[in-house]
C-alpha cells in the first residue's frame, strides 16, 4: 500500500508513535507510562504487542482479555493503537511461542542448520506451526473486530515480529524436507523477479541459477512469505484492516543474509519476493536503528517503493541522530508513519521526559504540527526538509523567487548576524535553560512553500533568512540585493501559530518590526508562517 | 592542465604542504617555523608569498632580494616551493600593490561601484595597473629562473591571490569606461559558453541576453581574465613553469557574485570563461574552507574537470573535518595537491604540533605514505577513502572478492566504541615506534583511511583509527555459502600475508614488519605512519571437495 492509515471516519492519519518494550503489555502501569510518553512526544499512536503464548495457553483455549483491555485503555487515552502479533516469530526466534508448541518439536518443526543441529526458529518448510498460529491469529482479529469494529482505535496490526532465520545460525533450513523443496527449483510465481548482484546468469529454474549467491535467501524468503501469507489471510478474513510486517534490516554489516541479518526476512533485497508471495500483507516496514545518516537513508530508500510506503515501526528514541534522521525520513521519503522503540524508557521517574529523549520529542512535535501539510502535500516538491550536516553552519536552498538560507543556531558560526539573533528581539528568554537547549539542538526543519511568496516552517535550531532573487534582466542586481527591501524586511509578517483539526491555519501571534530582523526562528511547539512581499525589491522608475 | 606537478628530475609529485600567513614571507624566523610545520605534517611543499610593493618600492626599481632569501631557505630544507605573487590583487582587494600605485588613482584606475564611489580594486577596464604588475612579475620570473632553473625548488607560481571585485561592494565596475566595454556586448571568443540558471535563453549578443542574471559576473570575469592573462604571459615568457590561480569559492552563501563572493574570480560558475580568456594559467584552484562534507565536495566537484585538475592551495590545516575531507579530495576527485593555510599556527611555542593540527597532520601522513600509488593510479578508481561518518560505528565496502568492514575503533567523540569489535591492546603486539612526531598516531582519532587496490587480492592501506575485517565473498554457485563464509578460512586468517612497510624513493614497497597471529586474528589495524599491505589467498576454498 502507498497511502496513509485511516481512522474510522476515513481521515488520513500520519502515524507518530512509540512502541512499548517487548513484554510490557498486560502490565497496566507500564502501559500507562507508555501512553504518557506518547503524549509528551506529541504523538498519536501506541504500538504494543499481544502474545500467542498468553492468548492460547492451551491449544484451542483462547484467553482474549488482554486484547480488549489493551484496546480500551488506549481508546480511553484518545490515541490510535497498532497491535503487534508476537506469534511464531520474534526477532527471528520463536520465544513467544506457546509452551505446548515449544514442547512438541516432533509436530512443530524447527529449522535445521548446515551442521544438522536444530535452531530456535520454526522451519518455513513445515505447515503445522503456521496453521496453529493462523488459527489463533484469526481469533485475535475476530476479537479486535468485536471490540473495536465500530470505533477504530486499532488502525493496523503488525503480523509477527522480524521474521527470518536466526542470525549467525543459518541462511536456510537444511532439513531433508527443505532440501526436497529446494530441488523443486524456483516457482513460476517468481517469474520476472531479479535480485541485484547475484553473480548468476539469471537463467534456468534452479535457485542457484536464478539467484546465485542470494539463492538461499530468496528460497527462504519465498517459503516463509507463503507461510506468513496464510496467517495474514486467515486474520484478514475475520477483520479487514491494514496488516504490516516489520523487518530486521538487511542494509547492515556485510549485507550477508543469515550472517549479517536474519535470512528470509522481508528486507530490501527480497522485498519483491515478499510482495508477490504475501499479498495479504499491506506494508513491509524497516526497523531502522542505524544512527549514521547515510545508512539510515539507504534503508529508507530501499523500502519506499511505488507499491510500499515507508513506515518505520521501530527506531531509536534517544539523541540527536534519530532526531535528525526521522525528520528526514518523514519528509524526504514521504513516510506515512514513524514510531520509536521503548516508550517507557523515555520517561524519568518523575514522569517527565528524560533529557536523552528530548531531541526526538522535538522532532515529533515538528512532525505533529506539520502533519496536516504532510498529509495533504505528500510527494509535493514544495515540501522539503533541511537537516544540519556535521560542521555545517548554514545551508542554502534556491527557490523560484527567493534565496533561502537556513542558519543553524547550534553552529560555531553562531555569530552570523542572523544566527546571533536567535532569541534577540523574539521575546524568547535565552537565559532559560530549556530555550538554550533548543537553540543548541542540531538544526532540522520542515519547510513548506505554500506558494512562491509564502512559507511554513516547523523544527528546531534553525533560523531561515530570505533574499529576493534578482530578475535576470535587472540592470542593477547587486544594489537590489543589498537593499533591505530584498531581505527579511521584504516579508509582510511572520506569524506563529498552528493548524487546527481541519487543517486550517490559526495565527497565534504576528511578528513585525525588530522581530523580523532575525528571520524565522524555528523552535518546538510552533509553526511559523512567513508571508513575503511579491513586489519586494522591485525598482519602480519615475 | 590535468596532471601532476613535477620536481626538477621530472618526477611527479603530490603537492602536500602548508601556506605561510599572508605577510610572513621573508621573515626568517617565521619561515623556519613554516618549514618545520610542513615537516611535522609529513608534507613536501611550502607555499609563501612575494609582494609587489616590497619588490618594486619605486616604479622601475626592483629589490629582488626576498626572492632569493625565500628560495634558498626552502631549498636548504629540502622542500618544494610554490611562490605566490601578491600583485594587483589579494583577496579581491589591492592590499599589496606598491604605494606609488595606490597614490596615483588617476593613472591606476579603481573600480567604481553602482553608487559611483571607488572600490579597493583595480578596475579590469583600464590597463595601466596590469601593465605595471606584468612588468614587475616578469622581473620576478626572470629572477626565479636565474636562481632556480638548475635546481627546480620552485615547482609552481600562483598568479595573484583570489582575484575579483570586493565582496559586498560591487558586482562589476560601473565607470564610464566599463560601461563602454559592457555596451560592446559579448566577444566572439565566448561563443558556446553557457552559464547555468542564467534565466535567459543564452542567445543574442548583449551580456544580459547571453548570461542573464550572471551578466555582470561574466562580464567582469572576461575582462579580468584578459588582464591577468597578460601578467601570466609576461611571466611565462621569462620562465615557463606551471602557473596557478586560487579562487575565493563561489559555492557559498546565496551564490550571488559580488555579494556572496568576489565577482569576476575564476570560481566554478565562471571557470569556462577564464579557461578561454586566460590560457597562460595552467590550473584554477579553489581555496576550500568549507567544513561540511557536502559543501567541500561540491567545490571539489566543480573544479575537478577533464581540463583542470583539482589542486587545493588553501584549506583549514586543523580539525577533524578537514582531516577527513582532504582524503576525499584525493580519492574521489583526483586531487594533485593539497595545502593548508597558516603554517605557523600549527606549531606551538615548544615546537610541537598543536592539538588542533594533529588530525590534519595525520591525514597528510596517510597521503604522503601512499603517494607513489596515488600518482600511479590517479583516475583509475583504485584509490579510495573511507571516513567515519558522524555516529558511524563501522563502514561496509564491497570489494570484488571480499566483504570488507572498516570498524572505527573509537565511537563518536573519541570514546571507545561501545563494544569495539576488535581490541588491539593499543597495538602492544605491534612495534610501536614508527618515528612519528609527538602526539601523532593516537588511536583515539576519528577513523579515516585511504586504500588502494593493486589487484583483487592485494590492497594497501594508510590512515588511523580503523580496523579491517575481511570475509571472502561466496561464489554464486557455492552450495554451502553460509558455512563457508562463517569459517576462519574465509577471513583474514586465510590470507597470505599482512605486511607493514613504506614506499622507497623509487616507489617500491619495502616491508618493515610482517604481521601474523594475534596481530591479524582480531582485525587489521590501520595506523598512522605506516602502510599496511594485505595480500589475500586467491586459492582459499579451492579444492575443498575431497
Amino acid at each position: 500500500m502507498n497511502t496513509f492509515f485511516k481512522d474510522k471516519a476515513g481521515n488520513d492519519i500520519f502515524v507518530l508513535g512509540l512502541q512499548t518494550h517487548n513484554s510490557s503489555n498486560g502490565n497496566r502501569e507500564l502501559l500507562g507510562k507508555s501512553i504518557q510518553a506518547v503524549r509528551l512526544f506529541g504523538g498519536n499512536t501506541l504500538e504494543t504487542p499481544i502474545y500467542w503464548g498468553k492468548i492460547e495457553p492451551e491449544e484451542g483455549r483462547y484467553d482474549l482479555t488482554s486484547v480488549e483491555e489493551t484496546i480500551l485503555k488506549v481508546r480511553e487515552a484518545g490515541l490510535h493503537l497498532i497491535l503487534l502479533w508476537f506469534g511464531f516469530s520474534k526477532n527471528a526466534e520463536c520465544t513467544y511461542l506457546p509452551e505446548w508448541a515449544k514442547r512438541n518439536p516432533g509436530r512443530f518443526r524447527r529449522a535445521v542448520a548446515p551442521d544438522g543441529s536444530s535452531i530456535a526458529v520454526m522451519s518455513p518448510h513445515d505447515d503445522a506451526v503456521y496453521e496453529a498460529d493462523a488459527r489463533c491469529f484469526a481469533h485475535v482479529l475476530r476479537e479486535i473486530r468485536r471490540v473495536d469494529g465500530d470505533t477504530g482505535t486499532v488502525i493496523a496490526v503488525q503480523v509477527e515480529n522480524e521474521v527470518g532465520l536466526g542470525l549467525f545460525a543459518t541462511d536456510r533450513c537444511y532439513s531433508k524436507t527443505a532440501q526436497r523443496i529446494f530441488e523443486l527449483g524456483v516457482p513460476d510465481e517468481l517469474d520476472g523477479i531479479e535480485l541485484e548482484d547475484t553473480g548468476a546468469s539469471g537463467d534456468g529454474d534452479s535457485w542457484f541459477g536464478r539467484f546465485g549467491r542470494h539463492a538461499h535467501e530468496a528460497f527462504t524468503a519465498y517459503y516463509l512469505a507463503k507461510q506468513v501469507e496464510k496467517i495474514a489471510a486467515a486474520g484478514k478474513r475475520e477483520y479487514d484492516i491494514p496488516l504490516f510486517m516489520n523487518t530486521m534490516v538487511g542494509e547492515t554489516r556485510q549485507e550477508i543474509a543469515g550472517y549479517s541479518y536474519s535470512s528470509g526476512t522481508p528486507c530490501g533485497r527480497v522485498l519483491e519476493i515478499w510482495h508477490r508471495a504475501a499479498p495479504s500483507i499491506d506494508l513491509f516496514c524497516p526497523d531502522v536503528y542505524q544512527q549514521h545518516r547515510s545508512s539510515f537513508l539507504r534503508t529508507c530508500d530501499r523500502h519506499a517503493r511505488p507499491w510500499n510506503a515507508l513506515m518505520i515501526p521501530e527506531s531509536g528514541i534517544f539523541g540527536q541522530a534519530p532526531a535528525m534522521n526521522l525528520l528526514l525520513a518523514a519528509v524526504r521519503f514521504s513516510a506515512i508513519g514513524i514510531a520509536g522503540f521503548g516508550a517507557e524508557s523515555a520517561l524519568a521517574p518523575d514522569g517527565r521526559l528524560t533529557d536523552e529523549s528530548k531531541p526526538v520529542a522535538y522532532t515529533y512535535r515538528a512532525l505533529a504540527m506539520m502533519a496536516p501539510i504532510l498529509l495533504r502535500h505528500r510527494f509535493s516538491p514544495r515540501l522539503f526538509a533541511v537537516v544540519q550536516e556535521e560542521g555545517q553552519s548554514y545551508t542554502y536552498v534556491q527557490r523560484a523567487k527567493y534565496h533561502l538560507t537556513i542558519h543553524f543556531t547550534s553552529s560555531p558560526g553562531r555569530d552570523h548576524p542572523g544566527a546571533r539573533g536567535a532569541g534577540g528581539g523574539l521575546r524568547i528568554d535565552m537565559s532559560d535553560p530549556e530555550n538554550q537547549r533548543q537553540r543548541d539542538e542540531r538544526g532540522r526543519v520542515i519547510v513548506f512553500e505554500a506558494n512562491d511568496d509564502e512559507y511554513f516552517f516547523s523544527g528546531v535550531g534553525c533560523l531561515a533568512m530570505f533574499l529576493r532573487r534578482a530578475d535576470p534582466l535587472d540592470r542593477n542586481p547587486l544594489s537590489g540585493y543589498l537593499s533591505r527591501t530584498a531581505g527579511n524586511l521584504a516579508v509582510f509578517t511572520i506569524e506563529e501559530g498552528h493548524f487546527d483539526d481541519s487543517g486550517a491555519w490559526v495565527c497565534e501571534y504576528t511578528l513585525r518590526g525588530d522581530e523580523l530582523y532575525n528571520g524565522v526562528y524555528a523552535r518546538p511547539g510552533v509553526v511559523l508562517r512567513a508571508r513575503l512581499n511579491p513586489r519586494a525589491g522591485e525598482v519602480v522608475e519615475g | 592542465m590535468n596532471g601532476w606537478m613535477k620536481d626538477h628530475n621530472g618526477k611527479e609529485r603530490f603537492v602536500l604542504g602548508l601556506q605561510m600567513h599572508n605577510s610572513s614571507s621573508g621573515t626568517g624566523e617565521l619561515m623556519d617555523k613554516g618549514i618545520e610545520a610542513v615537516r611535522l605534517y609529513g608534507g613536501n611543499t611550502l607555499e609563501t608569498p612575494l609582494y609587489w610593493y616590497q619588490i618594486e618600492p619605486e616604479e622601475g626599481r626592483y629589490e629582488l632580494g626576498m626572492v632569493e632569501t625565500v628560495i634558498r631557505r626552502v631549498r636548504d630544507a629540502g622542500l618544494h616551493l610554490i611562490l605566490l605573487w601578491f600583485g594587483c590583487s589579494k583577496n579581491a582587494e589591492y592590499g599589496y600593490v606598491p604605494d606609488w600605485v595606490k597614490a596615483d588613482p588617476s593613472r591606476f584606475r579603481l573600480a567604481i561601484g553602482p553608487d559611483g564611489a571607488p572600490r579597493v580594486n583595480l578596475s579590469p577596464h583600464d590597463d595601466a595597473a596590469y601593465d605595471a604588475d606584468a612588468r614587475c612579475f616578469a622581473r620576478v620570473m626572470r629572477e626565479i629562473r636565474r636562481l632556480d632553473e638548475g635546481f627546480g625548488t620552485v615547482i609552481a607560481v600562483q598568479v595573484e591571490n583570489e582575484v575579483g571585485l570586493a565582496m559586498k561592494d560591487t558586482d562589476r565596475c560601473y565607470s564610464r569606461a566599463a560601461q563602454r566595454d559592457f555596451d560592446l556586448g559579448v566577444p566572439q571568443e565566448l561563443d558556446g559558453v553557457v552559464l547555468e540558471d542564467s534565466g535567459t535563453d543564452n542567445r543574442g549578443t548583449t551580456w544580459y541576453e547571453r548570461f542573464g542574471r550572471h551578466a555582470h559576473e561574466a562580464f567582469t570575469s572576461w575582462y579580468l581574465a584578459r588582464q591577468i592573462d597578460r601578467i601570466a604571459a609576461a611571466g611565462k615568457k621569462e620562465y615557463d613553469i606551471p602557473f596557478t590561480m586560487n579562487t575565493q569559492v563561489g559555492e557559498i552563501r546565496q551564490r550571488i557574485a559580488g555579494m556572496s563572493y568576489a565577482s569576476g574570480g575564476p570560481c566554478g560558475r565562471a571557470l569556462d570563461i577564464w579557461m578561454i580568456a586566460a590560457p597562460h594559467i595552467d590550473l584554477f584552484c579553489p581555496d576550500i574552507y568549507q567544513q561540511d562534507e557536502s559543501g567541500y565536495r561540491e567545490t571539489c566537484g566543480v573544479h575537478a574537470r577533464p581540463d583542470n585538475a583539482l589542486f587545493i592551495p588553501e584549506s583549514a590545516p586543523m580539525g577533524i573535518l578537514s582531516a577527513m575531507n582532504c582524503l576525499h579530495a584525493v580519492a574521489d576527485y583526483g586531487a594533485v595537491g593539497i595545502c593548508g593555510f597558516g603554517a605557523e599556527n600549527t606549531v606551538d611555542f615548544t615546537g610541537r604540533l598543536t592539538d588542533a593540527a594533529v588530525p590534519v597532520a595525520e591525514s597528510y601522513r596517510a597521503i604522503a605514505a601512499l603517494e607513489p600509488l596515488i600518482i600511479r593510479y590517479r583516475g583509475s578508481g583504485r584509490v579510495r577513502a573511507v571516513t567515519q561518518e558522524e555516529f558511524q560505528p563501522y563502514a561496509y565496502v564491497k570489494l570484488p572478492q571480499y566483504h570488507m568492514t572498516v570498524h572505527f575503533e573509537f565511537a563518536f567523540g573519541g570514546l571507545p566504541a561501545k563494544s569495539p569489535p576488535i581490541h588491539h591492546g593499543r597495538f602492544t603486539s605491534l612495534p610501536n615506534d614508527l618515528g612519528l612526531p609527538e602526539k601523532l598516531g593516537e588511536a583515539t582519532s576519528r577513523g579515516r583511511m585511504l586504500y588502494v587496490e593493486e589487484n583483487e587480492y592485494e590492497y594497501y592501506f594508510s590512515g588511523i583509527g580503523c580496523s579491517l575485517r575481511f570475509i571472502r565473498r561466496s561464489r554464486p554457485d557455492d552450495p554451502n555459502p553460509h558455512a563457508n563464509q562463517a569459517v576462519n578460512e574465509a577471513t583474514e586468517l586465510g590470507f597470505l600475508a599482512v605486511e607493514e612497510g613504506h614506499f622507497d624513493s623509487e616507489g617500491r614497497f619495502q616491508v618493515d614488519f610482517v604481521r601474523n597471529g594475534d596481530e591479524i586474528s582480531r582485525g587489521i589495524a590501520v595506523r598512522c605512519g605506516t602502510v599496511v599491505r594485505v595480500r589475500m589467498n586467491p586459492e582459499s576454498f579451492s579444492d575443498r571437495d575431497w
